[in-house]
């Protein structure tokens, strides 16, 4: 579990791929943040409210345990409907959709949690509405546990993450990576071992070698993934970056043989994760 | 599941309302008929279409746990369950462009 920011008040999130919710509604739960969901496809909408008060309650993926991380932007179903001549926009449902969004994070912040794990179910073509308590799913994938204190680690990005393992004071640390960190898999075309070193969230497209081999012999070759990181790792040697941590990060810590967990922050500015663009100017008409 | 009546065979009559429409699907399930075997057979009977779904019992307004049996999670002979399509937005669009 990693994230960048204990200091908010709520986490909404309207993203088109449960992969990301699902990797929200982690992040609020395990910070014991207020977590509110919205989605819709004209007329449906459905918005989802949990204050996180009880690591144990009801959370969003006990709704919808199964996730994937991929997704198909707005942009992109923009662009094909209207290359089939119709209009993108459904400004009615969104207009619904915002203001209910709007009205339970308002009061999220003032500490009234009515709406606490519930979900608003509304059809506005047919005025179907009814709102339901969202129960705990008993195999939910999802984390059902919150921290209590973070710890300042004072770790640099720059540095190993053995570095990060020391600052956690367990007897056996083990990091467990926000996303699976992909060291290779076969070619999707010849089976030959393809090295990837990016995390599984980075990777855009099916890997395959830049040429295969002349003759194609039958995949023997695994898939290298890593999803938590111990002392004795090779990749407890690779830099908290090349991980994906980036500065301000939160990761949790477990103890690889008791129960133990800790939170810890790494160092740096957070700003710095933020890559600065070049002002792009409007095209003359 | 299967929509023929029997009464004495230990199964319960359950009436499932679509997401979209008025349309309702009663069904006889058995006591460990799950969420998930429930929303399977939904669609195999073309019920519903193959997506993200969502179950809840109409008389509690409380959702189903998808793992668990309908029955065990207090669902009776003659109740209504709402089936709730878990919208994402745009991405689960894609298909209708393929």
């Amino acid at each position: 579990m990693a994230t960048q920011a204990p200091d908010v008040g709520a986490i909404v999130s309207c993203v088109d791929a449960d992969g990301s919710r699902g990797f929200l509604a982690d992040a609020a739960r395990w910070l014991r943040i207020p977590f509110v969901e919205a989605g819709f496809h004209y007329p449906r909408l459905r918005v989802t409210a949990f204050s996180n008060s009880a690591a144990n309650a009801a959370c969003w993926r006990c709704l919808k345990p199964q996730t994937t991380v991929a997704g198909f932007s707005c942009e992109q179903y923009a662009a094909k409907i209207q290359e089939q001549g119709g209009v993108p926009a459904t400004p009615s449902i969104a207009a619904v959709g915002g203001a209910l969004v709007a009205e339970v994070v308002i009061q999220e912040l003032h500490g009234n949690h009515a709406n606490d794990g519930r979900m608003l179910s509304i059809d506005i073509r047919n005025w179907r509405v009814f709102v339901a308590d969202i129960v705990r799913e008993p195999l939910c994938p999802g984390i059902h546990r919150s921290v209590d204190v973070i710890r300042d680690s004072g770790v640099m990005p720059s540095e190993p993450i053995v570095r990060l393992l020391e600052a956690s004071d367990l007897p056996h640390p083990e990091l467990l990576l926000p996303s699976p960190f992909v060291v290779s898999v076969p070619c999707a075309k010849c089976g030959s071992a393809v090295s990837i070193r990016k995390p599984a969230r980075l990777i855009r497209s099916v890997p395959s070698c830049d040429s295969c081999p002349t003759e194609v012999t039958p995949a023997i070759c695994s898939f290298e993934i890593y999803s938590r990181v111990g002392r004795n790792d090779t990749l407890a040697l690779a830099s908290c970056r090349s991980l994906g941590l980036a500065p301000g990060t939160i990761v949790e810590i477990v103890d690889a043989v008791g129960e133990q967990s800790v939170a810890i922050r790494l160092g740096g500015d957070p700003l710095a994760a933020f890559t600065r663009l070049e002002k792009r100017h409007a095209k003359a008409r | 599941m299967s929509n023929e009546s029997n009464g004495s065979d230990g199964k319960i009559k359950v009436v499932f309302l679509h997401p979209s429409d008025s349309e309702q699907y009663p069904a006889k399930i058995g006591s460990a008929t799950t969420g998930q075997q429930a929303l399977d057979n939904l669609v195999k009977v073309d019920f519903i279409k193959r997506g993200d779904y969502a179950l809840t019992h109409a008389r509690t307004k409380k959702t189903l746990a998808l793992s668990n049996s309908l029955v065990g999670s207090g669902v009776a002979d003659g109740d209504e369950v709402i089936v709730t399509v878990l919208d994402r937005g745009a991405s689960q669009n894609l298909a209708q462009f393929e």
